[in-house]
């Protein structure tokens, strides 16, 4: 049978593929520049790095060259230097012209390589499992409880006293599950790192009306971060906020800020109780996605819930 | 298996919007059940806080699964999802004996409900996979279901991870279903 579809995904694809050549060709011989070049000389006067980063990313994964469409998923961060003499030889950069070039366009890459090793260290430390066996394992489950509860110990290993911090029963070694020992970290980097806000937050889990079990909804905040950043959706974040390759850490900063927010949204939402934590959340969770789609998306300190909540101000 | 497959062992029970309801202790595996029922994704299960829902609509059926989370401190809340229940699943982390009694304790409960009363529940004796696990007849024995007489009942060892089982107690809910009689 004539399949229509096909035919059309086909022209589709020829004209784009027509189209963006011509366009380039011309830009070509107007401004003397590739198309490498001229993102990269757009990236010194725009606001938005991501749409740099972005732009060069396309550039490379639609690019005529096998090895330059495989370069952001095959490339290490570590042989950056070497994909960069690759795009400057088959994009036909003249460093001696303009050796302004060489530097940012390294950078730009180890974003875009940096990106992807992020989601495998992410992955990772995910697929290992909490082991109550584990000395290692268990001393950051203690460390959590002495940095969220200063100065009170607890009676024993197995205790309810681990629903005040909000796991759900009296061992929390059953509540990572999916998230393994990555559930864990993320709780003791945001009570390490971020006292204060983590205190607060603690505080808001204890409310009468408004609490929630702070430990768990941690773990949900974790699975979340997690799926925007293997969907994509934190490129804008990282492009824009991590010049070079992000590091595990800066993925924690996110995940601070994004349960921070939550916290925000909770308390905007004002539930009637717990039960509508997933109502809210997923509500959350689609508000997030359209502000991490804009291209100036930041989730850094000045990033508030009314910029997530009201996108279209 | 899938949510749709089951739907088709409802047929007969045209224009009905079927309400099963999923409950047990935190850790049971309750999600993943469900999700194994759904055919989507079980390796980054977080604990449920609130409820999950999953409803599949086939032809004149719908059928509506409500997951509630299983921790002590929201265990109040379960009676808020009783009503107008068509089929109760209990499910069972064989391998947590020290939490046998607790659990016994719930099911008890949840068999008093005025409620829930008449209401055919499965017993899903869930993590078979795990070496420690305890059989569904010693289960059976421990939580005393044989003394359950005002409604249809059934235990079934599973592995909501490995699927194994699951089709077999979903078989019997649909039959059982049949027989109840209700509109």
């Amino acid at each position: 049978m004539f399949n229509w579809d096909s035919v059309r995904r086909f022209a589709e694809t020829v004209y784009i593929y027509v189209v963006r050549a011509t366009f380039k060709w011309v830009l070509h011989v107007l401004t003397g520049r590739s198309e490498v070049e001229r993102l990269l000389e757009a990236a010194v006067k725009s606001k938005n790095r991501a749409t740099t980063v972005y732009g060069i990313e396309n550039a490379l994964l639609l690019s005529k060259s096998l090895a330059l469409r495989q370069l952001p998923d095959s490339c290490p961060p570590e042989h950056v230097g070497s994909a960069v003499q690759l795009i400057v030889k088959s994009k036909a950069i003249d460093f001696g012209k303009r050796p302004s070039v060489s530097r940012p366009l390294a950078l730009v890459v180890e974003q875009i390589v940096g990106y992807r090793r992020l989601i495998q260290l992410v992955e990772a430390a995910r697929r290992e499992k909490y082991d109550s066996i584990d000395g290692t394992h268990e001393a950051k489950l203690f460390q959590l409880w002495a940095l969220l509860k200063p100065g009170v110990s607890l009676e024993k290993r197995i205790t309810k006293q681990w629903q005040e911090i909000g796991f759900q029963g009296n061992d929390p070694a059953t509540d990572f599950r999916g998230m393994g020992l990555l559930g864990l970290e993320q709780l003791v980097y945001l009570a390490h790192f971020e006292k204060a806000e983590a205190q607060m937050m603690l505080s808001l889990s204890h409310h009468p009306k408004l609490g929630f079990p702070f430990a768990i909804a941690g773990i949900t905040m974790t699975s979340l971060s997690r799926e925007l950043l293997n969907t994509g959706l934190l490129k804008n974040h990282f492009y824009n906020a991590v010049l070079g390759v992000p590091v595990l850490v800066d993925f924690h900063r996110v995940y601070c800020r994004i349960f921070s927010l939550f916290c925000a949204a909770w308390k905007r939402a004002d539930p009637a109780s717990v039960m509508e934590f997933n109502v809210v959340k997923e509500q959350f969770h689609q508000n997030l996605i359209a502000y991490l789609r804009k291209d100036n998306a930041k989730l850094d300190s000045a990033c508030n819930i009314s910029l997530i909540y009201d996108v279209s101000t | 298996m899938g949510l749709l497959s089951i739907l088709r062992k409802f047929k007969t029970q045209p224009g009905k919007e079927l309400r099963i309801l999923l409950l047990g202790l935190d850790n049971a595996g309750k999600t993943t059940l469900l999700k194994n029922l759904a055919s989507e994704d079980i390796a980054h299960i977080t604990p449920t806080q609130g409820f999950n829902i999953k409803s599949v609509v086939s032809d004149d059926i719908k059928l509506n699964v409500w997951d509630i989370g299983g921790q002590r401190k929201i265990r109040p809340y379960w009676k808020n999802y009783f009503e107008n229940t068509d089929v109760l699943i209990y499910v069972i982390d064989s391998s947590d004996k020290k939490r046998f009694e607790e659990t016994g304790m719930e099911l008890t409960e949840l068999l008093e409900e005025e409620k829930l009363q008449g209401v055919p529940v499965m017993i899903f004796a869930n993590k078979q996979d795990l070496v420690n696990a305890a059989k569904a007849s010693e289960i059976a024995e421990g939580l005393q279901l044989l003394s359950i007489r005002d409604r249809a009942w059934q235990i079934q060892a599973c592995s909501a991870v490995s699927g194994e089982g699951v089709k077999d107690g979903m078989d019997w809910i649909s039959k059982n279903l049949k027989h109840s009689g209700k509109k």
